[in-house]
């Protein structure tokens, strides 16, 4: 009982429109360079993705806080200062407290600043939405960047290395397609996978209008 | 006019608010960041000289084992008990910079170890430099009178270890910088023995 009327709650709708129907990648296709970038080992995937995750709701939450007092001609500007900071700080403290995952991830933990995931849901979201739904809408956001990065992540890795978060899982005599741990392959895998899930959730972009 | 200055206000106020936050975490964390920054280098160098350590005492142990020698711009990590001899090669790769430390023995030839300390390269790819099982293929090797990485299937000799499959530009790259590094260091490490 209580399951069902889950489903009608606004929290959970943002939550599943976030990983689904809005999914960031798949439906907005925003984030696309770091997708491509960091989508060849499951590891960095995941990384990235909570890395992502966590600069989205700390921006979503500051931008929600002060979306009464943010002159519009310089909302774009906040936001971005906002997001810069937060990032700058994640870059910092992984540095000082997590060296191995700082360094695995190298200068990406610097352009999450550049996502335009980030960037996107606090003009859409954040700026209009009280600091709850927002905070939800982030990790929403997150989640489905997440998802989708470690789902092309794992199809990457297994055929580039043929291994799984670095475990051998085909035999070790398996060709690797090297294409796969490059650009190229990224682009391929993520292109089947964004039409897959488009099918799967009836998401059709209308044909433009001509007059 | 009002709604300018409300305006310059707010950019004001937000950016002393960030650069405060900011500087609060680089207070925080900038003495971690550069301790960990030289933890790295004495960490590449102890390994490499098979010296045990602990992490929390690992300054101390750094002092007592390894002798520095400076020669104009080179810095050498001397282990007194084995001769062998650290320094730092740094170059760039593909991406961006790669850094690193070559330990020779105490002929000044024969690679005992080499440790990557930094690099950008295309992960999967490029990125193996930085693994320990490649990392391995350059111990016991020789500077004879330079180093090779090969992509010829032909047997490696002394001085040569296979590249990179599927990463020619950051082997080209790391050979070059490898070599040229070696023969400056060979040089200044001679110039202390006359």
């Amino acid at each position: 009982m209580k399951l069902i009327r889950v489903k009608y709650t606004k929290w959970f709708n943002i939550l599943r429109d976030g990983i689904s129907r809005n999914n960031p990648i798949v439906v907005a296709v925003l984030g696309i360079c770091s997708a491509l970038a960091v989508s060849n080992k499951v590891e960095n995937a995941i990384a990235m993705g909570l890395g992502v995750t966590f600069v989205i709701m700390a921006s979503s939450l500051t931008i929600s806080l002060i979306r009464n007092i943010i002159p519009q001609k310089v909302r774009m500007v906040t936001y971005m200062v906002v997001i810069s900071t937060f990032t700058i700080s994640v870059q910092a403290v992984l540095q000082a407290y997590f060296m191995p995952i700082a360094d695995a991830l190298g200068a990406y933990v610097g352009l999450i600043i550049t996502n335009c995931i980030v960037m996107g849901r606090q003009e859409a979201f954040a700026a209009k939405n009280p600091v709850k739904y927002s905070l939800i809408d982030g990790f929403a956001s997150g989640m489905g960047y997440t998802f989708v990065l470690v789902t092309v992540a794992a199809i990457r890795e297994i055929l580039a290395f043929g291994t799984l978060l670095n475990m051998q899982v085909m035999s070790v005599n398996w060709e690797r397609w090297v294409v796969m741990a490059m650009a190229p392959g990224g682009f391929f895998v993520l292109a089947i996978l964004i039409w897959v899930v488009r099918e799967l959730i009836h998401y059709y972009e209308k044909p433009e209008q001509t007059l | 006019m009002r709604d300018n200055l409300r305006i310059i206000l707010f950019v004001v106020v937000m950016s002393l608010f960030t650069s405060g936050v900011i500087l609060g975490v680089d207070a925080l964390t900038a003495e971690r960041i550069q301790n960990n920054q030289d933890a790295k280098i004495k960490i590449a160098i102890l390994e490499a000289n098979n010296i045990p350590y602990a992490l929390s005492s690992i300054n101390d142990t750094f002092d007592e084992e390894i002798n520095i020698v400076t020669v104009d711009d080179w810095t050498f990590y001397v282990n007194p008990d084995t001769g062998s001899i650290s320094f730092e090669i740094s170059g760039n790769g593909v991406w961006g910079p790669i850094e690193g430390i070559l330990t020779l023995q105490d002929d000044f030839e024969t690679i005992l170890n080499v440790s990557i300390l930094q690099q950008e390269e295309t992960p999967g790819l490029g990125g193996v430099i930085a693994e320990p099982q490649y990392l391995a293929t350059f111990v016991g090797k020789i500077f004879d009178p330079n180093f090779e990485l090969n992509k010829d299937p032909a047997p490696n000799n002394d001085n040569e270890i296979d590249a990179i499959t599927g990463a020619t530009n950051t082997s080209k790259r790391f050979e070059e910088f490898l070599n040229e590094d070696y023969d400056q260091a060979k040089a200044a490490w001679q110039s202390l023995d006359e």
